[in-house]
C-alpha cells in the first residue's frame, strides 16, 4: 500500500524535476542538491493512521459501489464525479440503498446486516426482523411502486406465488455481481491488515500503560481521600476504585472528582456561566456521585435547564450527607497534580518505546536533547522540516523532515510532502524561504495581529503553497499522482495550510517579480527581492498578508458576499486595495 | 440544546461546522447533512467531557509549518469560547480528532 508506507527515495527524482520546472533549470543542482541530501523520518500518528485506513476504504466502496451498479446495467454515468474523495451523489445512494444498504454499508464487515441483497444468503446471522426488512425492501424495489407492496403481513403469501420466483431469480444474479465485487473489495483489503494491526497493537499498549499509571494515580492519591469516600468503595477491587475515583477514561482528561475544585463551584454559582457548562459540570459530578453510591435524585434539577435547577442541585450538594463526599480544594489540587505528573510519564514511556521512535532515534547523534527533539515531534504529530537544519558526520548542512500521515491528510498526502520539499528547498544556514534562522526561536519577531505565528510566517508559507500547486500541478497535467492514486486524491487544495485570498493577493507580486521571488525563496535572503521593491513595500505587502490572513481565519471569508457592511470586511477590502 | 448556537473546528484551513439551531446540522467540506438530535447531544456531552481539561491556547511557534487548529464554541446569548493551538496540543486532542471524524464519517457514510 504505497500511500501507508511510502517509499520517499522513489519520490523525489519526481520532486525534483518538478520544483526545476517551476523555479527553472539554473536551480537544478541546488534543488537535487538540498532534496537528495535531506533526511526524512517517517513515523506513524496513530490517530492519523487509524482515520487514513477508513479513508482509503471509504473511497474503494464508492469505486466498488459505482462499478456494481455499472455492472447490473444502472446507466450512473452522469452523476460519477472525477475521484472517489467526495462523497457519491445522493441519487445513487438512494439507489444503492435497495441493494447493498449504502456505499459504504455493503463492504463493511458487517454488510449482512445492512445490504438487501445478503438476506438472500443462507449463512446470514441477521436478526429475523431485519433480515426480513432488507427482503421486503428490494423486493418491492424490483417489482415497482405500481405494483402491490409486499409487508411483513403478505410476505408469506408472496413467496408462494410465481412472481416471487421470477424477483428471486433476479435477485441471484444481482448477488453473483455483488459478490464478486466483495471478493475484490475483501482482497483488496487484506493489503491493509499489516497497518490495521499496528493501529490496534499500539492503541492496546498505549491503554495498558495508561492503566497501570491509572492505578498508580489511584495509590498515590488514596491516602488523601476523605474517610467517607475510602469507606464507600472499600469492599472494590484496586482496578474498580481507580475507576470509581478516576472515571472511566484515561488519566489525560479530568477526572469526575476534580469537578468539585473550588473554581467548578464558582462556575456553578455564577450568573456569567453559560448552562451547557453548569451542566456539564453537574453530569460529571454526579457520575462521581453515582459511583461511590449516592442516590441522585431529582432528574429535571439534572438537566439544568434554568438557573433553577442549578440552585436545586446546589442545595442539594450543601446537605451534610452530601457534603462530607465533597474533598477539600487541597486534596483536588494535590490529584491534579499527581494525575498530570503521571500521564506524562505515561505518555513518554509510550512514545519512547515505540518501534518508530527508535528508528527516529537512530538517525540521530544518541544523546538526550536528541531524544527530546524526536519525541516532541512525534507526540505533537509533526509533518515539518526542523527549523535549524541539522548536520551529517562531514558537517555538511541538511534538511530533515518528519512526515506522518495526520488525521486531516485525506486525500492530500503528495501535496503535504511536496510543500515540505518546497521548504528544504529554500533551506540553508541562512534560514528558509523568507524565514531567517533566528526566527525559529522564543525571542523572533511576532506576527502583530496573532502571536501564534511568527512574523514573516504567513508571507512564506503562502509564497511556499503557491509554488508547491504549481510543482504539484506539473505532475498532475502529465497524470503522474504519487503516493495517492488520481481517484483518491483530492484535488483542491487552493486553501490547505493557507488561505485562497492570501493566494490571491500575492499572485501580482509573483506573476510580475517571479524570478526575484524565487531567487529570494531559494537562497533565503529577503534582500534579493527587496532590491526590486523595496524594503517598505515588502515589510507592509507581509503586513497586509498577516492582517487578511487574520481576517480569513476569523470568518471574512463567508461575510464578503452576505454581509458588505461588516467591519471585517471592509477591513479586507482596504487591505487588499 | 442547552443555549449553544454552534460549535466551529478549523484545522489548516478545512472547517467542520455543527450548527444546533432548530434542525442540527454538520458541514465538512462542501456537504452539509442533518444530524439526529440523540447524536448532537452525545456529540456534545463527550466534547464538554474532552474539552474540561483543555487550556486556552496551545501555541509552539518555533516550528516550520506547525498545524493550525481552533475550536469555537458559541452560544446563542453571543457568548463564545475559544481554544486553538499550532503544532501543540493538548493531552486529550485524539480524543477530540476521533469524535470529530466519527461524527463526519458517520453522518456521511450513515
Amino acid at each position: 500500500m504505497d500511500s501507508l508506507k511510502i517509499d520517499f527515495k522513489k519520490l523525489l527524482p519526481f520532486v525534483v524535476d518538478a520544483f526545476t520546472k517551476v523555479y527553472g533549470e539554473e536551480y537544478y543542482d541546488i534543488i537535487s542538491q538540498r532534496i537528495y541530501n535531506a533526511e526524512i523520518i517517517q513515523y506513524y500518528d496513530i490517530e492519523g493512521l487509524r482515520d487514513y485506513i477508513l479513508y482509503i476504504k471509504i473511497c474503494k466502496s464508492r469505486e466498488y459501489a459505482i462499478k456494481f451498479l455499472e455492472k447490473i446495467g444502472i446507466n450512473v454515468e452522469k452523476y460519477i464525479k472525477n475521484n472517489y474523495t467526495q462523497p457519491l451523489d445522493d441519487k445513487i445512494e438512494k439507489i444503492l440503498e435497495y441493494y447493498i444498504g449504502s456505499s459504504f454499508k455493503g463492504f463493511t464487515k458487517s454488510n449482512d446486516y445492512w445490504a438487501p441483497l445478503r438476506a438472500f444468503k443462507t449463512k446470514n446471522e441477521t436478526p429475523p426482523s431485519k433480515f426480513l426488512e432488507n427482503k421486503i425492501k428490494i423486493i418491492n424495489y424490483l417489482l415497482g411502486s405500481e405494483h402491490k407492496q409486499v409487508t411483513e403481513e403478505n410476505f408469506d403469501l408472496f413467496v408462494q406465488t410465481e412472481e416471487y420466483q421470477e424477483i428471486l431469480k433476479k435477485i441471484n444474479e444481482l448477488n453473483i455481481v455483488y459478490e464478486q465485487l466483495l471478493l475484490e473489495y475483501r482482497k483488496w483489503e487484506e493489503q491493509l491488515y499489516p497497518y490495521e494491526e499496528i493501529v490496534e497493537s499500539e492503541e492496546k499498549r498505549k491503554e495498558e500503560i495508561l492503566n497501570g499509571k491509572k492505578n498508580t494515580t489511584f495509590m498515590d492519591i488514596f491516602s488523601q481521600l476523605p474517610r467517607p469516600i475510602k469507606d464507600a468503595i472499600s469492599d472494590k477491587s484496586l482496578e474498580e476504585q481507580a475507576n470509581l475515583i478516576l472515571g472511566s477514561f484515561d488519566i489525560g482528561f479530568r477526572s469526575a472528582i476534580e469537578s468539585f475544585s473550588c473554581d467548578r463551584m464558582e462556575k456553578l454559582k455564577s450568573k456569567d456561566v453559560d448552562l451547557f457548562d453548569k451542566f456539564s459540570i453537574v453530569l460529571s459530578q454526579t457520575i462521581f456521585l453515582k459511583n461511590i453510591g449516592i442516590e441522585v435524585p431529582n432528574k429535571q434539577m439534572l438537566a439544568c435547564d434554568s438557573e433553577e435547577d442549578v440552585n436545586d442541585y446546589l442545595t442539594f450538594l450543601s446537605q451534610d450527607n452530601i457534603k462530607k463526599y465533597i474533598p477539600s480544594d487541597d486534596v483536588i489540587h494535590y490529584i491534579t497534580f499527581v494525575k498530570e505528573k503521571n500521564y506524562e510519564d505515561a505518555i513518554r514511556e509510550y512514545y519512547v518505546t515505540r518501534k518508530d521512535f527508535l528508528d527516529a532515534k537512530k538517525e540521530f547523534v544518541n544523546n538526550e536533547s536528541n531524544h527530546k527533539f524526536i519525541y516532541d515531534q512525534i507526540r505533537n504529530k509533526k509533518v515539518c522540516i526542523a527549523g535549524q537544519g541539522g548536520t551529517r558526520s562531514d558537517n555538511k548542512f541538511i534538511s530533515l523532515m518528519f512526515y506522518t500521515i495526520r488525521t486531516y491528510d485525506r486525500g492530500s498526502l503528495f501535496w503535504t510532502f511536496m510543500h515540505e520539499c518546497g521548504h528544504i528547498i529554500d533551506q540553508s544556514l541562512k534560514g528558509t524561504g523568507f524565514e531567517r534562522s533566528n526566527d525559529f526561536t522564543e525571542d523572533s519577531g511576532k506576527n502583530p495581529y496573532d502571536h501564534a505565528f511568527r512574523k514573516y510566517e504567513k508571507f512564506n508559507e503562502t509564497i511556499n503553497d503557491m509554488f508547491t500547486i504549481e510543482a504539484v500541478d506539473f505532475l498532475h497535467n502529465q497524470g503522474i499522482y504519487l503516493i495517492e492514486p488520481q481517484k483518491y486524491t483530492v484535488l483542491d487544495v487552493s486553501n490547505n495550510n493557507t488561505a485562497l485570498i492570501t493566494k490571491n493577493l500575492l499572485q501580482p507580486l509573483v506573476s510580475k517579480f517571479r524570478k526575484q521571488v524565487i531567487r529570494a525563496k531559494v537562497n533565503a535572503d529577503h534582500k534579493e527581492l527587496i532590491r526590486y521593491i523595496g524594503k517598505d513595500n515588502f515589510e507592509e505587502l507581509v503586513d497586509v498578508v498577516n492582517k487578511v490572513d487574520y481576517l480569513s481565519r476569523n470568518g471574512v471569508v463567508s461575510k464578503i458576499n452576505t454581509s458588505p457592511e461588516d467591519e471585517m470586511v471592509k477591513e479586507y477590502f482596504e487591505q487588499v486595495e | 440544546m442547552k443555549g449553544i448556537k454552534s460549535i466551529i473546528y478549523e484545522m489548516n484551513g478545512q472547517t467542520l461546522v455543527i450548527d444546533l439551531c432548530e434542525k442540527s446540522q454538520m458541514k465538512y467540506k462542501n456537504i452539509s447533512r442533518i444530524i439526529r438530535e440523540e447524536k448532537d447531544f452525545e456529540y456534545l456531552k463527550n466534547l464538554f467531557c474532552i474539552i474540561d481539561t483543555w487550556n486556552e491556547e496551545y501555541i509552539d511557534t518555533k516550528t516550520i509549518d506547525g498545524c493550525y487548529w481552533k475550536l469555537s464554541i458559541l452560544y446563542s446569548n453571543g457568548n463564545k469560547k475559544e481554544y486553538r493551538g499550532k503544532a501543540s496540543y493538548p493531552n486529550n486532542f485524539e480524543a477530540f480528532e476521533r469524535l470529530n471524524q466519527k461524527l463526519i464519517d458517520e453522518v456521511q457514510n450513515g
